[in-house]
C-alpha cells in the first residue's frame, strides 16, 4: 500500500506536467484537477480521499502559486460535495461522469476565486470556457477510465456491490 | 463490469481534512515546515531531471563582450547623468556621490513613492550634504540618522508625526524676474506632488498662468543658515484652474518636479570639498551560485524553470537568475536546494528599468514598464511611467527594481511597439545559468 501511495504520487505530479505541455502546445484536452477530483469524489476508498488529497495538493502546490492547503481545500470542496452522491454519479451511464465533469469544471475555479484572497501570492485559476468545458466533459471521463487501469489508481479504488 | 459502489458515504475524514486545511490556510506558519520537508520529497523526480537536462559550469561566469560593452555604458552614464553639478554645487567646489537606487517606498495611503532607499550603508555617506539632486536637479534631502542603507526623502515626504517641510523657492517669470514663494507637499489626491504657496505677489503670478515657469531653491532669509544650496532647480509650475472667457482662473499652484522620482534609478549626494572623499567603486555584494535547471510547463501552461544548487544557498523568493550580463527570470518559490522560478516575461511582471539607446550620444531614459503579453520570442511591455513612453531602439536594463534585483542586468533588446509598449527580445536560457545570491555585510 505504501509503495502503491509513493508511485500515485509520482504519477500526480507528472499528471499535473502532463496538463502544462498539453495546455502549451495542444490545447485544453486535460484537466488534472478535474481528472484528479472525478477519481477522488466518484472512484477512491473513503479511508483513502484525505491522504490522497493531500498528496494531490502538495504536488500541485510544487507547480503553482499557493500553499498545499489552499491546494487541498481548492480540490478537496468540490470533492467533498460530489462524495454522497457518488452512487448517482458513479453507477450509471457514462454521462453522470460527464455531468460531474462539467460540475468540477465549473466548481473548481470558483472555490479557487473565493479561496484565494486568504493566501497571499496566490492567482486565481480562470473558469475555462464553455467550449473547453464540452470538450473536457468527453476526454476526462475516458482518461479517467484507463487511469483507473492503472495498478496505483487501482490500488485505492472502492470495491463495486 | 459497470463500476457501483456499494453505498452512498459521508466523508467524516475528508470533512476533517478540510477544516485542518482551513486552518492551516489562516496560520500557515504552523504546518509550513513539514510542508517544506514533504514538498522536497516529491520534488525529488523533478531534481533528477534538472540534472539531466543541465550542466553546471564551475565558475557561472558567462562573458559576452557585447552585453559588457552595454551594461558599462549604461553605468557610466547613468553615473555622469546623475553626478552632473548643478551650478550652485559647482561653485561650492562639492565632489558627487553616486548612489543607485535599489528600493521605493511610500507613507500608508500615499499613491507616490516618497522615500529612495540607496544603495550604500547610511554610514558612508552620513557627512554628505543634506540636498540630493538627479540629473542636476533637487530631488529631496539625505536622511539622517539609520544604521541601515542611506534614504533619500523626497521633497513631498511628510516626516511621520511632524510638520510638513516649508522650502523657499524663487519662481522665474517670464520676464526674467523673480517672485518668493514657498513650496511645502501637496495632498494625496492632488494632481502633482509638490503645492506652491504664499507668493510674493499672487496678483502679478497670474499673468504668468500660461507659461510653465521653472522654480529653483530661494536663498535663505538674512540670518538664517543656508540648508539646501540656493539656485538648485526643482521643477515647474504649474496653475491648476478654472477656464474662463479663454483664460485659465487659477485656484492652486503647483510644481512638477523635473525629475520624476517614479522612474529615478540613480542620485547624487555631495560632499564638501573640505570633507575628503570616499572609495567611488563599492565593494560586491552578491555572488554567483551556479544551478542545474530544466523547464517544465505548470497546469495551465505557463512556463517555469525547476532550478536546483548543489549546496544549500539560501535560495529565497526574489532571487535573479542570470546568465553573464542577462537577468533571465526571478526565483518564484524556494525551498531547501531547490526552486521554482519564472522567466522574465510572465503577464504582470513589473520592471523598473533603463533603456540604453543604441545611437551613441542619446541620454538614458528611465522607466516603469508592465509586461503585458509574451511569446516564446518576444515580451510586449507597457510603459507605465514616463506617460509619454520610450524613444528609439536600445537595451532594456533593470535600474532600481528593489528586493533582491540589483541594477543593471541586461532584460534585452528592444524596438517601439504599438501606443505605449515596447518589445522585448527574449533571451532563452542556456547552459551556464546562476542565482545571483546576497553576500552579508562582513561575509564572503
Amino acid at each position: 500500500m505504501i509503495l502503491a501511495f509513493v508511485v500515485w504520487v509520482a504519477l500526480v505530479l507528472h499528471l499535473y506536467l502532463l496538463d502544462g505541455v498539453l495546455a502549451a502546445h495542444v490545447g485544453v484536452l486535460l484537466d488534472a484537477q478535474i481528472l484528479l477530483g472525478l477519481y477522488l469524489a466518484l472512484f477512491v476508498r473513503p479511508g483513502w480521499i484525505p491522504p490522497l488529497l493531500v498528496a494531490a495538493g502538495l504536488c500541485r502546490s510544487v507547480l503553482v502559486e499557493g500553499d498545499t492547503a489552499l491546494h487541498v481545500l481548492v480540490l478537496g470542496i468540490p470533492v467533498a460535495a460530489l462524495v454522497p452522491f457518488r452512487r448517482v454519479f458513479a453507477r450509471h451511464h457514462v454521462l453522470w461522469n460527464c455531468v460531474a465533469t462539467i460540475l468540477l469544471g465549473v466548481a473548481l475555479p470558483r472555490v479557487g476565486g473565493l479561496l484565494v484572497p486568504l493566501a497571499p501570492g496566490a492567482a486565481a485559476v480562470p473558469a475555462p470556457a464553455l467550449a473547453d468545458l464540452l470538450v473536457l466533459a468527453v476526454t476526462m471521463p475516458l482518461a479517467l477510465a484507463a487511469l483507473r487501469r492503472l495498478p496505483p489508481f487501482r490500488t485505492f479504488q472502492e470495491r463495486s456491490e | 463490469m459497470a463500476y457501483a459502489p456499494r453505498r452512498s458515504v459521508l466523508p467524516v475524514g475528508l470533512y476533517a481534512t478540510l477544516v485542518a486545511a482551513l486552518a492551516c490556510l489562516l496560520a500557515p506558519q504552523v504546518p509550513r515546515r513539514v510542508e517544506d520537508l514533504l514538498r522536497g520529497l516529491v520534488v525529488i523526480p523533478l531534481r533528477a531531471y534538472s540534472a539531466m537536462a543541465s550542466e553546471v559550469h564551475a565558475t557561472a561566469r558567462v562573458e559576452d563582450g557585447a552585453d559588457a560593452a552595454v551594461v558599462d555604458r549604461f553605468l557610466a552614464a547613468s553615473a555622469a547623468q546623475a553626478a552632473r553639478p548643478p551650478a550652485p554645487l559647482q561653485a561650492r567646489a562639492a565632489a558627487p556621490e553616486v548612489c543607485r537606487v535599489v528600493d521605493r517606498r511610500s507613507a500608508r495611503g500615499a499613491r507616490r513613492p516618497d522615500v529612495l532607499v540607496l544603495e550604500r550603508p547610511h554610514a558612508e555617506v552620513a557627512a554628505c550634504r543634506p540636498e540630493v539632486t538627479a540629473g542636476g536637479v533637487l530631488v529631496g534631502y539625505l536622511a539622517r540618522g539609520g544604521d541601515g542603507r542611506a534614504e533619500v526623502e523626497l521633497l513631498h515626504h511628510v516626516p511621520r508625526g511632524l510638520a510638513p517641510r516649508r522650502l523657499p523657492v524663487e519662481v522665474v517669470l517670464g520676464d526674467g524676474a523673480t517672485m518668493r514663494a514657498l513650496v511645502e507637499p501637496a495632498k494625496a489626491i492632488d494632481p502633482w506632488p509638490l503645492r506652491l504657496v504664499l507668493p510674493e505677489d499672487p496678483f502679478a503670478l497670474r499673468r504668468w498662468v500660461s507659461r510653465d515657469l521653472p522654480v529653483r531653491v530661494a536663498p535663505p532669509p538674512e540670518g538664517e543658515p543656508e540648508l539646501v544650496s540656493a539656485g538648485l532647480p526643482l521643477g515647474t509650475l504649474l496653475a491648476l484652474g478654472y477656464e474662463t472667457g479663454g483664460h485659465v482662473v487659477p485656484i492652486g499652484w503647483f510644481v512638477r518636479p523635473d525629475a520624476d522620482p517614479a522612474v529615478l534609478a540613480t542620485v547624487a549626494l555631495w560632499r564638501d570639498a573640505t570633507q575628503g572623499t570616499v572609495p567611488a567603486a563599492l565593494p560586491p555584494r552578491r555572488r554567483r551560485q551556479p544551478v542545474r535547471w530544466s523547464a517544465l510547463a505548470a497546469p495551465g501552461g505557463a512556463e517555469r524553470w525547476f532550478v536546483s544548487v548543489a549546496a544549500e544557498a539560501g535560495l529565497v523568493p526574489g532571487l535573479p537568475l542570470v546568465r553573464g550580463h542577462r537577468l533571465l527570470g526571478l526565483i518564484d518559490r524556494a525551498g531547501t536546494g531547490y526552486a521554482l522560478a519564472d522567466p522574465v516575461g510572465v503577464a504582470g511582471q513589473a520592471w523598473q528599468a533603463t533603456l540604453v539607446p543604441e545611437e551613441p550620444g542619446q541620454p538614458l531614459q528611465d522607466a516603469v514598464l508592465v509586461v503585458r503579453a509574451a511569446s516564446a520570442t518576444e515580451v510586449v511591455l507597457e510603459v507605465v511611467a514616463p506617460r509619454e513612453g520610450l524613444v528609439g531602439r536600445g537595451h532594456l536594463l533593470t535600474a532600481g527594481q528593489g528586493g533582491l534585483v540589483p541594477p543593471g542586468l541586461l532584460l534585452g533588446r528592444v524596438r517601439p511597439g504599438d501606443g505605449s509598449t515596447v518589445v522585448l527580445e527574449r533571451t532563452r536560457p542556456e547552459a551556464g545559468m546562476a542565482v545571483l545570491l546576497p553576500v552579508r555585510e562582513g561575509g564572503s
